[in-house]
């Protein structure tokens, strides 16, 4: 924090998406909400995140008795990049398992926890993005303050379960159909 | 390893490399003696009781990793790169003992974010040759190494854990190589890396740069602890509020020094151990500890510099200063506040915080422009001390996994690390509160900062 600089990566095209639907009246609610679901999902599951997620389950699913669950999963980590989102969900794994907790519930709550803090996160990232905008001149005030409380509504009804879901899944597509972009008029939504 | 699009290539050749295969256009090289050159003088003035030759390939390798990440930048919207490095060492035995490849990897990976792949082969020139000098005329009373910036905590630390002229200090910056009023000599990093222009800004391998050099300058003198200045918001700060897509800065987190303890252990076969003892403390309260003793003077303090800005954004008028709006200087002018210390008018560029708006905080002179990057860096930085004190009322549910994390890295009991993190947190809370009240109703920052941040609690 002390000496280097201290700014976010761009945003990506998803989360412009989620920002500008936000500010448009005529997105539904339950599109927005989809559209910020499918930025967290796709952001985190990356192609190393998929085959973290993926030795994950593997290592839930084998049947041996593991006297040693805390070096079996820093192992697995090692073995996949650093990731935000993975570093994260291996400092909650770590404490969890530290607790005796059963390695398939310290997994379950690590995960729950991680996309939490990714939650947290992202919302902030916006809002600073926001602020960024306003400064610059391309927001006017009143537009600022429209965006910042509909991003927070939005965040409020983001569901949880199914974005934990779609990552324990390695399901970069789980929300593809819920955002997908209405190809003609007549075209109705989805069921 | 087979070459892919996804990894980095950096060679790091020696003078007259003649290779005997055409190599890949992909691959970075960095040649000893143009990008990477070693000051003869200042490799001498570490020679306590003599090099050895791994204490030079430890140099070649802080360059080296220095080199391949600022010369490869991050992609947009991804942190991890992976890198495959080629080293020319002289103890090519050692560094290829597994104990110390994995020790290296893993602390470098911990430290940046990135997977890091080494490839050792022999040196041919021998680059101690000429530069050795015998052993310095005067006794050892040398006790620790502090790693020694123009940084408020640096001074500070200093002043109160080196009053016997006990420190061994390796200065980090090389901006600056003259002795200050009041300042003792120092050790100067003894290389610099050069590129045409730097794609990434990050850097986070200098801490590997400074805690390694430190190593090496506590070895040669016959000490075995390293004192790390930096107080508790920025050491603990990046990694309990990382920033969204960003991997947590680890570089002054005791994960991090433990890791570098064991590669240092593995490598040069020395127990070091780097202390930090204003970890729970803010940088308010180390400056005011520092105040507080006898023969201390306040000019000493104001003149340091935090700002690590030497752009636009920190000019006026043709004079660099303190640019006063990002994290660092952020951090700084509440820490001054805390300690009562009235700061000149003139050490920041955008020094009026008590501004209705942005706009009309920054000086409007035709001999100074502020870049577009500002606001991000102000508000993001403003907003982060927000949070961090924002962090005092969570419950201790929500810090558990931070507080387990520290104290296996520091040997401390989990009650006592939950007791000092809420006295850190709390401290800060009270210290930007005060602050951020003082520049009254209606500064900009407040509206920066109102909202706060999303708490998972509710």
């Amino acid at each position: 924090m002390t000496d280097g600089p201290f700014r976010n990566l761009k945003l990506s095209r998803r989360w412009k998406r989620f920002s500008e639907a936000v500010q448009n009246d005529s997105v539904d609610k339950a599109e927005v909400c989809a559209l910020a679901s499918d930025a967290f999902v796709r952001e985190i599951l990356t192609d190393d995140a998929q085959a973290l997620m993926a030795d994950l389950q593997a290592y839930e699913q084998r049947e041996q008795l593991d006297f040693d669950p805390t070096s079996s999963f820093e192992a697995i980590f090692d073995d996949h990049s650093k990731t935000p989102f993975a570093d994260t969900l291996q400092k909650e794994l770590a404490f969890r398992l530290a607790e005796k907790m059963p390695p398939n519930v310290a997994v379950e709550q690590a995960l729950e926890a991680s996309v939490n803090d990714q939650i947290i996160e992202a919302r902030n990232h916006i809002e600073e993005e926001c602020i960024r905008v306003l400064e610059s001149g391309e927001m006017r005030k009143d537009q600022f303050d429209r965006t910042i409380t509909q991003v927070d509504a939005a965040f409020e009804t983001l569901n949880k379960d199914a974005i934990c879901d779609a990552i324990r899944a390695g399901d970069k597509n789980a929300f593809k159909n819920a955002v997908s972009k209405k190809k003609g008029l007549d075209e109705g939504p989805n069921l | 390893m087979t070459q892919n699009n996804r990894n980095q290539y950096v060679h790091i050749i020696e003078k007259d490399f003649q290779s005997s295969k055409k190599l890949s256009a992909s691959i970075k090289m960095a040649e000893i003696g143009k990008e990477i050159i070693f000051d003869p003088s200042i490799l001498d003035t570490y020679t306590y009781e003599g090099w050895k030759p791994v204490h030079h390939d430890l140099l070649v390798m802080c360059a080296a990793v220095e080199y391949a990440d600022r010369r490869c930048g991050r992609n947009a919207t991804q942190w991890s790169r992976t890198f495959c490095i080629t080293v020319p060492v002289q103890e090519l035995e050692i560094w290829q003992r597994p104990e110390v490849q994995t020790a290296l990897r893993g602390m470098l990976r911990h430290l940046t974010g990135d997977s890091w792949h080494f490839t050792f082969v022999q040196a041919q020139n021998s680059a101690l040759n000429g530069t050795r000098q015998g052993a310095l005329p005067f006794g050892n009373n040398k006790k620790f190494a502090l790693a020694y910036s123009d940084g408020l905590d640096s001074r500070c630390v200093s002043g109160l854990f080196d009053t016997d002229d006990t420190a061994v200090r390796v200065r980090v910056t090389k901006h600056k190589d003259r002795v200050k009023q009041g300042e003792r000599p120092f050790d100067l990093i003894p290389f610099t890396v050069k590129l045409p222009s730097s794609r990434e800004s990050g850097v986070r391998s200098r801490g590997f740069k400074f805690a390694a050099i430190t190593a090496i300058a506590a070895q040669l003198s016959g000490v075995s602890k390293i004192i790390v200045p930096e107080s508790g918001q920025g050491a603990l700060g990046p990694v309990l509020l990382p920033l969204h897509q960003i991997y947590a800065d680890y570089r002054n987190h005791p994960t991090f020094f433990r890791r570098m303890e064991d590669f240092i252990k593995a490598l040069l076969e020395f127990t070091v151990v780097y202390e930090q003892p204003r970890l729970w403390h803010t940088k308010g309260q180390t400056i005011a500890a520092y105040l507080a003793m006898p023969g201390t003077s306040q000019e000493f303090v104001l003149s340091t510099r935090s700002c690590w800005q030497q752009r636009w954004n920190a000019r006026l008028n043709g004079k660099l200063r303190q640019c006063g709006l990002c994290a660092a200087c952020l951090l700084r002018r509440m820490s001054m506040h805390a300690a009562c210390l009235d700061e000149p008018v003139d050490t920041y560029a955008i020094s009026n915080l008590t501004a209705t708006s942005y706009e009309s905080a920054i000086p409007h002179s035709n001999h100074t422009r502020q870049s577009h990057t500002m606001v991000e860096y102000g508000s993001v930085g403003a907003r982060h001390l927000q949070q961090l004190a924002n962090m005092a009322q969570l419950p201790d549910a929500l810090l558990r996994p931070h507080i387990f994390e520290i104290a296996q890295a520091t040997g401390a009991s989990e009650q006592n690390t939950c007791e000092n993190l809420r006295g850190l947190l709390a401290q800060h809370a009270k210290e930007w509160c005060s602050f951020v009240d003082a520049q009254g109703q209606h500064s900009f920052i407040k509206n920066w900062i109102f909202g706060g941040r999303y708490d998972r609690s509710k």
